[in-house]
């Protein structure tokens, strides 16, 4: 988790900024030639706001939040996010990063099989070397405000697409994080089960002081968002 | 993430697969009970063989003869004696107080007079018929630590110490009267009479006279303490010695003026050996000791030892292989576990070190089976050799538990796993986290 110390020594951060980019750049090297991704976009994001991210498939929305989220590093430009310029960072920091400041939540849950709701919440606090004891109980405080309190000890195929789902939020909570970003987080979930979901999401910011950057094709989801941001071949088109 | 984390979290992973899990464990038994089997037998062996060689007695035995040492007696396993010399307690204490001597044995041989059962039990199915006494010698030796001496015990038990009236016999002995060592059972509790001759020498006249014993045989033994057919207590041999001594000599043997007829002498291990015997011939006595056959022998069972272990380790090599196979096809099956690792912030060495558990996990849990299944293969073996063995009228062989054995080849096939699991885990820990979570 990212120290007061690196909240004091971000500037973006004590001007309301959570994500500060500027000409972020990104490609894929393809047979065919060099496929650009996100094409130098500047943009900012207010901390403890939620976003939209919306666009056609290819439009370079999921790459965008794999940016942000310290999947993989930008090309060009330069993305600011809790002191980190994320362009500078070598492997291991990416790791912190990710570890410290970033909490994922994806379209097909992302949890482990072979371990229990309470595991899967867990095991974000597992690589930050946080007590068993303590874990445990943040695990199980998580599972609680999410409602699954009883089902701490359910593997993931005893539970419905919705509890995956708030598992997985639960999850993206454990380590306290500046950003949640979730990749199309209602996509595989029935009317109900996205209500429960988004209502959660949209209220991390509020509950947990976290920003909320999530990726859509569902325009009634990026309406209830704070702002959306629309991109069009790697370029943003509105924001 | 702490190793306790990665080992839970491993030994989840590994049972979520539990069939291939068990093919790849069963893989790595199959190759450690290879090769333990093959060590274990090679072992008992290797143990087998030094024991005939050295007649069951310590590696390290030495024996010291009441004679001088001959200038090339250090050249020899054999004795090489020079002119008589008298072993008495004096010399067996500076004996003792060498360095690098563990213990020193005397051994008392005395002539006897024996007369063999004229009856033999049926079951003892003897060839011969001995109906002639046989003017022998007796083997009295240190009964309380006879694990010290080069005997062997065939069948029954040896005599108690200090007994006047139990005797071991030698193989040779029933040779003498027909019997095979298969037989050697039924002569167990018969009865020999012992003679301690003496001469009475009255002017010109000499008249032979004994001193009978009624002894009963105890046990039968293979030993190369001394010469002669029966082995007995130290109080019995030093108590014939003294009353044949004090008569007139006996034609064709030489008046032995010795306290003891030998000594047998332990060095702190074989490689002390050399060392000892050019002491003990300072000290002015003949020494002879098995130790360059052992040493050859230890060589060629070494290099036996070395095939049989190459052969298991082929073995097992395969099982790593397979543990390296299953390995990459779980990374390629699993990209999107280690992409959901990464996200949530495991760094290369935390998945490096997930996959190197798993592997070890494999390897340890095959490295356990495949120990105890070798123990069992290779007793199966020996059951089937000492029948064989048995059948043949021979010695059988023993198996222990080579605990430290059995060790090594858990401890290897775990190395081994986790030298055919750091690839994978390599391959594993360095994928680009995008790339993984992308499952593409």
């Amino acid at each position: 988790m990212a120290s007061p110390a690196d909240v004091a020594a971000d500037p973006n951060e004590r001007a309301g900024v959570a994500v500060h980019a500027t000409g972020l750049r990104f490609r894929y090297d393809t047979p065919e030639g060099e496929l650009v991704v996100l094409d130098s976009i500047d943009f900012d994001v207010d901390a403890g706001s939620v976003v939209a991210i919306t666009g056609a498939s290819g439009s370079g929305k999921t790459t965008l939040l794999s940016v942000l989220g310290g999947l993989d590093r930008p090309h060009g430009g330069s993305v600011l996010i809790a002191g980190h310029d994320l362009a500078q960072l070598d492997r291991d920091e990416m790791a912190r990063y990710r570890r410290e400041v970033v909490g994922f939540v994806f379209q097909d849950f992302g949890l482990l099989g072979q371990l229990t709701a309470l595991e899967n919440v867990e095991l974000a606090l597992t690589f930050e070397r946080v007590s068993r004891r303590q874990r445990r109980a943040r695990a199980r405080e998580l599972l609680g405000a999410v409602g699954l309190g009883d089902r701490l000890g359910h593997r993931p195929r005893a539970l419905s697409g919705g509890e995956k789902q708030r598992v997985a939020i639960a999850r993206a909570l454990a380590n306290e994080p500046r950003l949640v970003l979730a990749d199309e987080p209602t996509g595989n979930l029935d009317p109900v089960a996205t209500a429960v979901v988004l209502d959660m999401l949209l209220r991390v910011p509020v509950d947990h002081g976290s920003t909320v950057l999530i990726v859509t094709h569902d325009d009634a989801i990026a309406a209830r968002a704070d702002r959306r941001m629309h991109l069009i071949g790697g370029r943003i088109a509105s924001a | 993430m702490t190793w306790r984390d990665a080992i839970v979290l491993a030994r989840r992973s590994v049972g979520r697969r539990g069939g291939r899990a068990v093919l790849t464990v069963l893989s790595v038994a199959l190759g450690a009970a290879l090769l333990s089997s093959l060590l274990i037998a090679s072992d008992s062996a290797k143990q087998r063989v030094l024991d005939q060689v050295s007649e069951g007695g310590p590696l390290s035995g030495i024996k010291v003869d009441a004679a001088a040492p001959s200038a090339s007696a250090l050249d020899s396993d054999n004795p090489r004696p020079g002119a008589a010399r008298r072993i008495d307690d004096t010399a067996l204490r500076r004996i003792a107080g060498l360095a690098q001597v563990s213990s020193v044995l005397p051994i008392i041989a005395t002539p006897i007079i024996a007369l063999p059962p004229t009856t033999l039990p049926a079951a003892a199915h003897a060839t011969s018929k001995n109906d002639r006494p046989l003017f022998e010698a007796a083997v009295g030796i240190d009964l309380a630590h006879v694990s010290q001496l080069p005997v062997t015990v065939i069948a029954g038990r040896l005599p108690q110490p200090g007994s006047q009236t139990e005797i071991a016999v030698t193989v040779d002995f029933l040779q003498r009267l027909g019997v095979t060592n298969a037989n050697s059972k039924a002569l167990i509790g018969t009865d020999v009479m012992l003679g301690a001759p003496r001469v009475f020498k009255n002017g010109n006249e000499r008249r032979n006279r004994a001193r009978w014993t009624k002894a009963e045989i105890v046990g039968v033994v293979s030993q190369e303490a001394g010469n002669g057919l029966f082995v007995v207590s130290l109080d019995m041999a030093r108590s014939d010695r003294a009353w044949t001594a004090a008569g007139a000599p006996i034609d064709g043997i030489d008046p032995d003026p010795s306290e003891y007829s030998a000594l047998f002498v332990v060095a702190h291990g074989l490689d002390h050996v050399t060392q000892v015997r050019a002491e003990i011939n300072g000290v002015g006595y003949s020494t002879s000791a098995p130790e360059s056959l052992i040493t050859q022998v230890q060589r060629y069972v070494h290099v036996v030892e070395l095939v049989l272990a190459g052969i298991g380790s082929i073995g097992l090599t395969i099982a790593a292989l397979g543990i390296s196979n299953a390995m990459l096809a779980a990374i390629r099956e699993r990209r999107r576990e280690i992409g959901v690792l990464k996200a949530v912030g495991a760094a290369d060495r935390d998945v490096r070190r997930v996959f190197l558990v798993e592997a070890g996990t494999l390897g340890f849990t095959g490295g356990l089976l495949g120990a105890g299944l070798g123990l069992l293969v290779a007793r199966t073996l020996a059951a089937v050799v000492n029948r064989y063995l048995a059948s043949q009228d021979l010695q059988t062989v023993h198996l222990g538990v080579p605990v430290a054995l059995l060790a090594s080849v858990v401890v290897g096939a775990t190395v081994l796993a986790l030298a055919a699991g750091t690839l994978p885990a390599i391959r594993a820990a360095r994928m680009p986290a995008r790339q993984a979570i992308s499952d593409e």
